[in-house]
């Protein structure tokens, strides 16, 4: 638009250190260069050469004029006041001082942030002083225009103010704002503590030292006056001033942004370690109080598009902007306690309160994709990781499931924690569903799991009323009954197919159905995760038949009330084993109190012993060495139940006959001809192995020592130390298996034979473990340690018995069998198993004593280089082999240092 | 040292005595039940005849009222007569 033709006729009376300057600019208006490439003595020269064409009175021709107030525009933006007003009115002209002390106090309050020295009187002036300031300004532009191109004063003029405007607004009328709203904020505090005065909350408890000024502020306006009548009038004031200023538009977006940043802050600090107390009500209550004066200035919004108030969320009475407002204070607490979800839910039942306002949240927001993004990454970060027992993944689930019930009765969230938590187990808790039995029969959680005759019949009534509400439940049934179709169940828990819950009319109604049916079903869910019903069935036989021949003292009526409670879950007929081996032994008590009654006097010095005769074909696998079994069934030999029926499982017993002493040689016998007479044509014949006993033992310094739950075979072998103190390992073989003295068998014959070697060599780890006994001569001989009083701990054995199923169950089936979980080790690398027993050494070394899990989450997480990726077993494996070598011992349940 | 075992618990399977491990009929363990029962043991006997064959009590019955039977031993056709004890 300009030519060279136009360029700018100087005038001969510059000044020659103009010259240059009015070069430099014709130049760069020949150049077109932008004014910020000028270099500071240039952009010095140029002022210059303004401010001799203002004070001169030169007229200047029209592009030059243009260069100049895009010069001076540059400016503004960059150094604003300076560079607007500086080359024309000079620091020295006498109207300069008094605004620039003005400007000072509005631009230079860099404090507005903290709103210690808020006044509403003083903010009104400043108002007031920021109108006149832009006033001011904009007849320095008038002055500017004027000199520049008077006959365009008022484009001059226009295209200066926009930016004067645009400072104003940003450094001042924000300012002035921001105290505004933090005057509403101390107003909201204020009208809390107040409440807190008459009522008893602790609410000023919460809030933190940064607000003590706050706090005296507020004591302040208290008595100045009413600050609730303060606020309009400054609103009142503003309004009109900007309404002057031609800003009216812009204030508002800033009020808007002021009272959202205040929200937000509200919104997390209420949050903030609250995890029992709800705190929506207190935070709306807050919203509403400190909005009031404002919705009296706020005119409607026309309809807005952007946020689509979802239907009956809202009040309808509100304008558009409360609605807004009300959409932003629930999405920013439940941003606030979405950060805190997983803390929620191990406090659970006593968050419910703040899982309460999530929900409320959830249901005024449209966050439930983001919601449960947070869910998941919590979940992976807290509760699905190598630090993490199965038990306590499993007993945080629980509350998870309840948790996320309260939080979104229509269970999407929980659908999608389900997937991840059985994806996780599986892959990294194979004895999961072990730990769900154990949580399950556990007396804390008997509540849980029992069903009253009322919620079993509204289960029945849900379970006839199907409906596309419950896609997420049949998800969940599907993976509980059938794990294997896993790709099925993620498609079901694609989010996609979920978002239209919301669009559902009636959603309420159904949501409590599903609710209630999923509460229901904690059990359901919980198999589901852990490889399903019959695994969780087949699991349960485990436990019970594990309680009743190992341990001396269970308490029946619980197991039973256990079985009652699955029969109502699971139905009858899936129980009818489990049902059969707790009629076994009532049996068998009815039994025993007929055969104490009987043989009176034959039995008298036996009170103490019992015998349980069981429905071998419906008990499940055992494992004989410890009485314990880990892993799939096969890995180790059974006496309960294999399978194997009538004379040739008979014909295996007979094969694992071991030693057994007079007295409970003749309790057989007694009961065997006993029963042989009462229930012709049934017999009994013995299980060698599988029993328990209660053993006192006295040793020659005068130790004591009780011991408790002890397989048989264990103690058999023990008493052959009491008739003789040195044992070799094949004398202890022949003698406690009944064998004939060189009578080995044959290669071939081998196979079918018994494991007699580890199962003794089982026994004998037992008692070494427990510092009975102790390897002499290079490992042939065994002898009893009868001074071993050294050690302090074994005075304190004698508060209770030992009990022997504390030892290790895992540790001790992987030990009896040298199976693949011991080899594997040795295939990967040499040094591997010395590295671990190194690190396991130094690991207690470090603490006083350690389980086996605990030490193998302890690998797993601390073992980097290279990762450890042993399983259970290989620990296990590596700890025996220390315990035979002495390194460790072995105390209830914990692994500790020698020496 | 000394040992004593304060308290015990064995373990035993029972077993009905016979010359067979499957029942006849229904060729399922005499130690389970028969297809129509859930309890084994005295709920759900055996039955011996004097031809020494063994059949789950119910399922001789079921086998004796049956028109085919003519009441003889599905084993050994022998008339079935029930072993008196
Ligand atoms: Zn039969
Ligand atoms: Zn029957
Ligand atoms: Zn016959």
């Amino acid at each position: 638009m300009q030519s060279s033709q136009e360029l700018p006729e100087t005038s001969r009376s510059l000044p020659d250190a103009w010259e240059t300057a009015v070069h430099h600019l014709q130049e760069a208006l020949l150049e077109r260069r932008h004014p910020t490439q000028h270099s500071t003595v240039e952009r010095q020269q140029l002022k210059d050469a303004l401010r001799w064409l203002v004070s001169t009175s030169q007229r200047a021709s029209v592009p030059f004029c243009r260069y100049a107030v895009l010069f001076l525009k540059e400016f503004v933006r960059e150094q604003v006041w300076e560079a607007l007003l500086e080359p024309v009115l000079g620091c020295t002209h006498s109207t300069c001082a008094p605004w620039n002390d003005s400007r000072k106090r509005l631009t230079g309050t860099a404090d507005c942030d903290t709103p210690t020295s808020f006044d509403p009187a003083a903010t009104r002036a400043c108002i007031a002083e920021a109108a006149e300031l832009l006033e001011q300004a904009l007849q320095v532009m008038d002055v500017v225009a004027e000199r520049l191109d008077p006959s365009r004063r008022l484009y001059w003029r226009g295209a200066l103010s926009v930016d004067a405007q645009a400072v104003i607004l940003q450094q001042v009328t924000q300012t002035a704002m921001r105290r505004l709203v933090r005057s509403m904020f101390v107003w909201a505090l204020q009208d809390a503590e107040e409440q807190v005065v008459t009522g008893n909350s602790d609410e000023l408890g919460h809030v933190p030292s940064q607000y003590d000024s706050l706090r005296a502020q507020q004591r302040h306006l208290r008595s100045e006056g009413d600050c609730a009548q303060a606020v309009p009038l400054l609103l009142a004031d503003l309004e009109r001033q900007l309404a002057v200023l031609g800003l009216l538009d812009q204030w508002r977006d800033l009020v808007v942004v002021q009272i959202y940043e205040s929200i937000e802050e509200r919104a997390y600090r209420l949050a903030r370690d609250e995890l029992h107390e709800g705190v929506l009500d207190d935070l709306l209550a807050w919203v509403q109080k400190l909005l009031q004066p404002w919705v009296a200035v706020m005119p409607l919004d026309p309809p807005d598009a952007e946020i689509s108030m979802r239907e009956g969320v809202q009040s309808t009475s509100g304008s558009a902007f409360e609605r807004k407002v009300g959409y932003f204070t629930h999405e920013t607490l439940l941003h606030a306690r979405l950060s805190q979800l997983f803390d929620l839910i191990v406090e659970y039942p006593a968050s419910k309160a703040p899982l309460l306002d999530i929900r409320r949240c959830l249901e005024s927001t449209d966050a439930l994709q983001e919601t449960t993004q947070s869910l998941c990454s919590q979940l992976e970060r807290r509760l699905l990781h190598p630090g993490a027992s199965t038990s306590d993944i499993l007993h945080h689930f629980v509350n998870t499931i309840q948790s996320l019930l309260l939080v979104d009765p229509h269970g999407y969230l929980l659908a999608r924690a389900t997937t991840l938590v059985r994806q996780y187990l599986r892959r990294q808790c194979p004895e999961a569903m072990t730990r769900l039995v154990e949580l399950f029969t556990s007396p804390e959680y008997a509540e849980l799991f029992a069903l009253n005759g009322q919620q079993q019949q509204q289960q029945q009534q849900i379970d006839h009323c199907p409906g596309p509400r419950f896609h997420a439940y049949t998800h969940l049934e599907d993976a509980s009954s059938d794990d294997t179709d896993d790709s099925r169940s993620e498609t079901d828990a694609d989010p996609a197919s979920s978002d239209g819950m919301f669009s559902v009319s009636g959603l309420e109604t159904r949501g409590q159905i599903a609710h209630r049916f999923a509460q229901h079903d904690i059990l359901h869910i919980l198999m589901g995760v852990c490889g399903g019903r019959e695994r969780f069935i087949a699991e349960f036989q485990f436990y019970l038949a594990r309680k009743l021949t190992t341990v001396m003292d269970y308490e029946f009526e619980l197991l039973v009330r256990n079985l009652e409670v699955l029969k109502v879950r699971l139905g009858e007929t899936s129980l009818n084993d489990a049902d059969i081996m707790l009629k076994d032994i009532s049996d068998s008590r009815r039994f025993m109190n007929f055969i104490r009654q009987e043989k009176h006097m034959e039995l008298d010095s036996k009170q103490q012993t019992e015998l349980v005769f069981i429905s071998y074909l419906y008990w499940p696998l055992l494992c004989p060495e410890a009485g314990t079994h880990f892993g799939p069934p096969e890995r180790t030999q059974s006496l309960l139940a294999p399978n194997l029926t009538g004379s040739e499982y008979f014909a295996t017993l007979k094969s694992y006959a071991h030693h057994l002493n007079a007295d409970l040689e003749q309790f057989i016998r007694l009961c065997q001809e006993s029963f042989a007479r009462q229930r012709a044509p049934r017999v009994l014949h013995w299980i060698p192995v599988a029993g328990v006993c209660d053993l006192e033992l006295e040793f020659a310094d005068g130790r004591h020592v009780e011991f408790t739950n002890v397989p048989l075979l264990n103690a058999m072998l023990l008493e052959l130390f009491a008739e003789q103190p040195r044992w070799s390992r094949n004398a202890l073989r022949q003698k406690l298996f009944l064998l004939e003295p060189g009578g080995d068998a044959t290669p071939d014959a081998a196979s079918s034979l018994p494991p007699y070697d580890a199962l003794l060599q089982g026994a004998l780890r037992f008692w070494s473990r427990h510092g009975i006994l102790r390897l002499v001569d290079e490992g042939d001989f065994y002898e009893i340690v009868e001074h071993g009083g050294t050690e302090p701990n074994t005075r304190e054995w004698q508060a209770s018995p030992i009990d022997a199923t504390q030892i290790d169950p895992i540790a001790d089936a992987l030990s009896a069998v040298p199976g693949p979980a011991t080899e594997k080790i040795q295939d990967k690398d040499d040094n591997t198993e010395e590295v671990i027993g190194n690190y396991i050494l130094g690991m207690l070394a470090n603490f006083e004593s350690l389980t086996l899990e605990r030490m193998h989450q302890m690998l797993t997480m601390f073992c980097t280089d290279p990762p450890f990726r042993g399983t259970l077993g290989d620990v296990a494996a590596c700890l025996n082999r220390l315990l035979d070598a002495g390194c460790v011992r072995y105390e209830r349940g914990l692994y500790a240092r020698t020496g | 040292m000394r040992c004593r075992i304060t308290r015990a618990r064995l373990v035993a399977a029972w077993t009905w005595n016979a010359n067979d491990d499957l029942c006849g009929i229904c060729r399922l363990p005499f130690d389970g039940t028969c297809n129509a029962c859930k309890t084994p043991g005295d709920d759900c006997p055996l039955a011996l005849g004097e031809c020494r064959h063994a059949f789950h009590l119910h399922c001789i019955l079921k086998w004796l009222s049956s028109e085919t039977s003519r009441n003889h031993c599905p084993l050994c056709r022998q008339e079935w007569q029930f072993q008196q004890r």
